[in-house]
């Protein structure tokens, strides 16, 4: 149970900090490759999101979040520096990692967790285009203004409909009470 | 007024939304500080909660394992130095005490704020991490992979020959020599990308590291016209620069059907991780700008 596995983090147990690398390795890689599209630069990210959640476990609140939503907010974090921390135009795209965003590996459990599949229901209620700019900014690490250009649209339109597609979330979340 | 009409609130809400979407500047955090004094901390978590949701989903059309050889890394640097109890008595002495480690851990915190979780005290497990030379981990988990690699492919091994004089022979044979005389070759399968225009590539490519020689076996790849463009080979060889593959050469495919190209590394090769094939101008490339055709991972 991955909630008890964050209790036995936040209780000093590294061996549970061994096993979160296996059940949630592929999750952190997974968003860690694609915001990166830089397997070094996303290794890096990973080793940190692992220190960080060691750090962090005792901060888990299982009423507020499920272990996938906290894992992946604390990669956000992470992801959210590195990015900070880089010119991300023009920033080296290796060919390994181009393929290794290209192509899914074999079913993997993380996936198909009931977290992620809410998610995933979520997602489906959005609108087309709040759908695409939180895709390409919160998947791709792409900024506003990039994405301004690549859709051929208005900064102020990129922005109106992330902030939008974030609210219809949150609405969403709460059972429609935004 | 409704928090959603209230036009205070609905900027603290864009400048905390965009926080959580990509990070905002300085300038963005000072506005949020002067609206907001006290950090809005709750609706602060709850756009990160629902960005990290939003991304689950994202990450999920596409799901990827950790690699074998990064789990290998992490845990490497956990079990040397921060090891569970268990692990330290099945190992040789430590460098230093792992179970001291764990007792010394700084108390968890409750963090209530992103500077707090970003100032907490690094433990001695951070401290090894931060300080750890990846370049060394790697180089020691992937010598764990290539020997992992060749006990899995017994088919690639043959018997060994005993050829007293090696005649002139061609790149099949030649192939097939180092398969049956280097100890340390391993091969992998050639797979398509996902917009590759050769999907019916098939065939594999096989390694031997203290020879520094490998072989091509490629079939289903349609022939070049050699002076419009070749094909080339690339090595991805993270230990030496995973940002730059090294080029393995340029080949010509003349007729269907199975082709062999000896590996020309321009660069000794320490730890290679894929090859990947793409289509180039004549005489190759120094960067490849060619559509990424197929690779083959170790």
């Amino acid at each position: 149970m991955n909630v008890e596995l964050i209790r036995r983090m936040a209780a000093g147990d590294a061996l549970a900090l061994e096993t979160s690398i296996d059940e949630f390795g592929g999750l952190v890689w997974s968003l860690a490759l694609r915001f990166c599209r830089n397997r070094a630069d996303a290794e890096d990210v990973v080793q940190q999101v692992f220190l960080d959640l060691w750090r962090g476990a005792g901060s888990y609140r299982e009423e507020l979040s499920s272990p996938e939503t906290f894992v992946a907010t604390i990669a956000r974090r992470r992801l959210i520096d590195w990015r900070r921390s880089r010119q991300r135009r023009g920033a080296p795209v290796s060919l390994e990692a181009a393929f290794d965003v290209a192509a899914p590996d074999a079913e993997q459990a993380w996936a198909s967790s009931d977290e992620v599949r809410r998610a995933i229901g979520l997602m489906q209620g959005l609108r087309a285009e709040h759908r695409r700019v939180l895709e390409l900014s919160l998947r791709d690490g792409l900024s506003y203004p990039e994405i301004a250009e690549m859709l051929g649209v208005p900064l102020g339109t990129v922005k109106s409909h992330a902030r939008r597609g974030m609210m219809e979330l949150r609405a969403a979340m709460v059972g429609g009470a935004a | 007024m409704s928090r959603a009409h209230d036009p205070l609130h609905e900027r603290i809400d864009e400048l905390l939304i965009d926080r959580a979407v990509l990070g905002i500047d300085e300038a963005a955090e000072r506005e949020l500080h002067q609206l907001d004094p006290r950090g809005a901390t709750e609706a602060a978590h709850e756009f990160e909660a629902i960005a990290a949701t939003a991304h689950l989903a994202f990450a999920a059309e596409r799901p990827k394992a950790l690699p074998r050889e990064m789990r290998e890394r992490l845990l490497a640097g956990i079990r040397g130095n921060a090891a569970s109890r268990a692990t330290v008595q099945s190992r040789a002495p430590a460098a230093w005490d792992a179970e001291a480690a764990i007792v010394n851990r700084p108390p968890i915190r409750i963090v209530s704020s992103r500077a707090d979780f970003d100032e907490a005290p690094p433990t001695r497990l951070g401290g090894f991490f931060a300080t750890l030379g990846w370049a060394v981990a790697a180089a020691a988990v992937l010598v764990l992979a290539f020997t992992t690699t060749s006990l899995n492919a017994p088919t690639s091994r043959g018997g060994g020959g005993g050829i007293a004089v090696a005649p002139i022979v061609g790149p099949v044979e030649q192939r097939q020599q180092l398969i049956d005389g280097a100890a340390d070759v391993v091969v992998t399968h050639w797979s398509a990308t996902p917009d590759s225009t050769i999907a019916g590539i098939s065939g594999d490519v096989v390694w031997s590291q203290s020879r520094q020689a490998g072989y091509l076996r490629i079939a289903g790849v349609p022939a070049n016209t050699p002076t419009e463009a070749q094909y080339q080979l690339w090595i991805v060889d993270p230990i030496r620069d995973p940002k730059h593959p090294i080029d393995g050469g340029v080949f010509d495919i003349a007729a269907t059907g199975e082709t062999i190209v000896p590996i020309d590394a321009k660069l000794r090769i320490d730890g290679p991780t894929l090859f990947a094939l793409t289509l180039e101008k004549p005489g190759g490339v120094v960067v490849s700008g060619g559509p990424l055709l197929a690779v083959a991972k170790l």
